[in-house]
């Protein structure tokens, strides 16, 4: 049994390595191609723009030093090796190595993501256990308040959270700076709509849970409600939501870039929307690649978790 | 334990169940499923309740336990389990007797045992809950009690998960958490319905045994074998209401009301090939079919070898999954004809290659090695496209078939998908209404979705599907499983009808040998892929020749002769 489960596991985990590596190619690649079908000339965009007024010979030199006069596939040829090579090239508006201004700018949005989804898992549970006493009208007003959440947009919410704890109760600083308190609007910014998601999924699978034979079996050995809850429905529940997890963190991550914009917080997000303005084209692809890189880790790790919940796809025979 | 000290004095019935009315709903809408239900259970007794779907045995069963199910409205003039009044009981009350004086093993343990939690988790629960037994004292206990209930390497199982057990296993497994705490009563509710003759015989002995050792046993069953086995008291519910009731042997024999004759008719067991269950009349014989006389004549005899071509043929099949060590060997070489108008039994245990023969027949499984031919014509070893226009020859008859059609079509369309192509639709609708009249369904039928219908209901159009592309060979894969007795019975005689109207070849695949013995005319005994016995059914069923025949015929439990 042991040999067998030890197999299963490396299988597992060469899967996933090589998936990883497939995906980090394939996001590599579209952003890529995708950069390269925006109109206009790259080397204007690489001298700061159509505005720059660069002369003949400063493009002529930057086309040579990029190889912009190289065919297309050569370039794409170039870009993967230096890839491989993890060089991620120099940004055409800051100067400076895109690595530096990823290194200066993720962690803060990775904390940001991290610490809402956390609160979103929190609120998720709270909500479900709160709403699962089967009453009409209590799923009706669960219902209501999770689509309410869910639907909420980033920038309405941060604006409204602003207008009333930061002018209205002073409680939390409108700009987030580098203090906790300053982290606390954002998040719960980011969490709420997530939350919303989370828990609408949670809460029908926890009721599924509850109506199925083994809850009977449950209550008539004379477990409590309580218990059939804890012990029983609510790992059956936080399996859909374990699953959903990587792709809403990809959705925070989406979010961030609102968030940081009316919280005026340095981050990816930020890095990536003033790329973006001015067609930095390697900023935008090593903003890209990171979070690529992020989703990819992150299914992994809830791939893992689902596996060490659900002990029926952790010994399943592929 | 206050739940003993109250045992200990009181000298009544262990149950005792007097007025019992459960209904759903209030107002208009309010529907009664158990009207003044009353009968009583002794320690070291076991009654069973026998009736169909719906005949609120269950419903029953729940209540002693305060789990008829949110918003039922239970009422007895008394409901008393050991003494303690269950019908005023609060919550906590309950809770304390559940487990501890009452314990429950329902059916199908695979979805009765919570999939995420280890069985040692399950099991020892009860121990948790009533005795506030450490984690290791319930690891210990819960190894004694798997060992008790006869699962072999209980430290092994302790720490597995449910789906890592076979299903008897399991429903080991599920009594063993049922007894942790030693309750006085145990409800066993269809205890063995999904499961294997020689499982099922080993959890009727282990129920027996338990009897035995003085705990009283309330039995829901709809097959009356089962309930043979181990009941000393049968009761007959039909509708909601108790029918008749009296000593098992006394109930089997035909009790007292015509239901319950009914009932034990619909048990095919014991009752020749050729007669109806229902009626108990014999067929009427069957018209000759154009070209080939049937193979009814042959009926009893050792005709192994007929005259006339196999409809259906089978040479040396076989088929692996999987490879290396994880290799299944689900078919080893088989050889069978079938002939038009008979009908071949094929007998075993789950697992041991019965589906997998039925798929390769159907040519939906390729064998890796052999050959089938349809009606003398390559059926195995082809490209689809060359088969596809013979599928039509050779219909399927599962367990639930019309539940594999899309659910958002009416009967008419499922049944009007399997006919022909190129019929005007005059003739599809008439062709749709012969079939429904053929399997004895209302036409008006047609515009209903199979969901509205009841189990008996569904596998007639189920049948009435099949029929409608003008088979040759219909493979019946457990084909009334799903049934409860008298349905089954029905659908089983008109399986009987129709093969005798036109000739059909049937390969009826089944778990229960009462009902491969009344419809076969010859069987195949199939062991880890192998016939290991085969030849005309009387002559297998009589002086079965090998050990493993042997063995499952003494697990199919019997009615004592009436």
């Amino acid at each position: 049994m042991h040999g067998t489960r030890a197999r299963s596991v490396a299988r597992w985990a060469a899967r996933s390595a090589l998936r990883a590596a497939v995906v980090l190619w394939a996001s590599a690649t579209l952003v890529f191609f995708i950069t390269r079908l925006v109109p206009g000339d790259p080397a204007e965009a690489a001298l700061g723009g159509p505005g720059s007024q660069a002369s003949e010979e400063a493009l002529a030199a930057v086309r040579e030093r990029f190889g912009f006069d190289q065919p297309l596939i050569v370039q794409y040829g170039m870009a993967m090796l230096a890839l491989l090579r993890l060089d991620l090239g120099t940004s055409y508006s800051l100067r400076q190595p895109v690595a530096q201004i990823l290194g200066d700018t993720v962690p803060g949005t990775v904390i940001l993501a991290v610490l809402a989804l956390l609160l979103a898992w929190v609120l998720a549970l709270a909500l479900t256990l709160a709403q699962s006493r089967g009453s009409r009208v209590g799923a009706a007003v669960g219902d209501t308040v999770e689509i309410v959440a869910s639907a909420v947009p980033h920038f309405w919410l941060g604006t409204i959270l602003i207008a009333v704890f930061s002018t209205g109760l002073s409680w939390f600083p409108p700009v987030s700076t580098g203090t906790p308190a300053g982290l606390v609007l954002p998040v719960v910014t980011l969490a709420i709509p997530i939350a919303g998601f989370l828990a609408h999924v949670m809460r029908g699978s926890l009721d599924e849970a509850l109506r199925s034979p083994f809850a009977v079996s449950a209550l008539a050995r004379g477990e409590t409600e309580t218990g059939l809850r804890s012990r029983h429905a609510l790992r059956h529940a936080a399996l859909p939501a374990l699953g959903l997890s990587a792709w809403a963190f990809g959705y925070l991550v989406g979010g961030a870039v609102v968030v940081e914009t009316i919280f005026a917080r340095p981050g990816l997000g930020r890095s990536l929307l003033q790329a973006v303005t001015v067609r930095d084209v390697p900023v935008v692809t090593g903003v890209v690649l990171v979070s690529a890189l992020v989703y990819v880790v992150l299914t992994i790790v809830t791939d893992a978790l689902t596996r060490l919940v659900d002990p029926r796809i952790a010994t399943e025979v592929r | 334990m206050s739940a003993r000290d109250v045992s200990e004095t009181s000298t009544g019935p262990l149950l005792e169940l007097d007025g019992l009315t459960v209904s759903f709903g209030s107002g208009s809408s309010r529907t009664t499923v158990v009207r003044d239900v009353s009968f009583s259970i002794a320690a070291g007794e076991c009654v069973a309740i026998v009736g169909e779907s719906g005949s609120g045995k269950s419903v029953t069963a729940r209540s002693i336990l305060g789990l008829a199910g949110p918003g039922a409205i239970v009422e007895a003039r008394r409901l008393a389990v050991d003494g303690h009044d269950v019908s005023r009981a609060g919550g906590r009350e309950l809770r304390r007797l559940r487990g501890d004086v009452v314990g429950l093993i329902s059916q199908d343990a695979l979805v009765s045992l919570d999939p995420l939690r280890r069985v040692a988790a399950e099991v020892g629960d009860p121990l948790r809950l009533h005795r506030d037994a450490s984690r290791r004292e319930r690891d210990g206990a819960v190894i004694e009690l798997l060992d008790r209930v006869g699962i072999p390497r209980p430290e092994v199982r302790a720490r597995q998960y449910p789906h890592q057990l076979s299903g008897g296993l399991r429903q080991r497994a599920l009594i063993a958490s049922a007894i942790a705490a030693g309750p006085r009563l145990l409800i066993a509710d269809e205890p063995t319905t999904a499961l294997d003759m020689t499982v099922q015989a080993g959890i009727l002995r282990l129920l027996g045994a338990l009897r035995d050792e003085d705990t009283g046993l309330l039995l829901i069953s709809h097959d009356l074998g089962v309930v043979a086995a181990v009941a000393d008291r049968v009761v007959v519910m039909r509708n909601g209401s108790i029918v008749d009731e009296g000593a098992t042997a006394a109930i089997l024999a035909g009790g007292s009301h015509a239901y319950t004759r009914q009932l034990v008719r619909a048990v095919p067991a014991g009752v020749p090939r050729g007669t109806a269950l229902l009626s108990r009349e014999p067929l009427p014989t069957a018209t000759t079919i154009a070209g080939h006389t049937p193979a009814r004549e042959g009926r009893g005899g050792a005709s192994l070898d007929r005259e006339g071509r196999a409809v259906l043929s089978a040479r040396g099949v076989a088929k692996t999954f999987g490879h290396g060590t994880d290799a299944t060997h689900a078919v080893r070489g088989i050889d069978l004809d079938v002939h038009p108008g008979e009908t071949i039994g094929v007998v075993g245990e789950s697992g041991g290659g019965k589906t997998t023969l039925g798929r390769i027949l159907l040519a939906l499984t390729e064998p890796d090695v052999g050959t089938v031919l349809l009606d003398g014509e390559p059926w195995s070893g082809i490209r689809e496209r060359e088969r596809r226009s013979r599928r039509r020859l050779a219909g399927l008859v599962s367990q639930d078939t019309s539940s594999s059609v899309d659910p958002r079509w009416s009967v008419g369309r499922v049944i009007a998908d399997a006919l022909p192509p190129r019929l005007t639709s005059d003739e599809r609708r008439r062709r749709v209404r012969d079939a429904l009249a053929d399997v004895a369904l209302d036409p008006d039928l047609r515009t209903r979705s199979p969901r509205t219908l009841s189990g008996g209901q569904r596998q007639r159009v189920g049948i009435a599907r099949a029929l409608a592309a003008e088979p040759r060979v219909i493979v019946l894969d457990e084909p009334v499983s799903a049934l409860d007795a008298t349905v089954a019975a029905g659908v089983l005689d008109l399986l009987d009808a129709l093969q005798r109207d036109r000739g059909l070849a049937y390969v009826l695949i089944s778990h229960d040998l009462s009902v491969v013995r009344h419809m076969s005319d010859r069987v195949a005994v199939m062991l880890d892929g192998v016939v290991v016995e085969t030849g005309p059914t009387e002559a297998v069923f009589s002086s079965p020749s090998h050990e493993y025949t042997r063995r499952l015929l003494a697990d199919v439990p019997v009615l004592p002769p009436a």
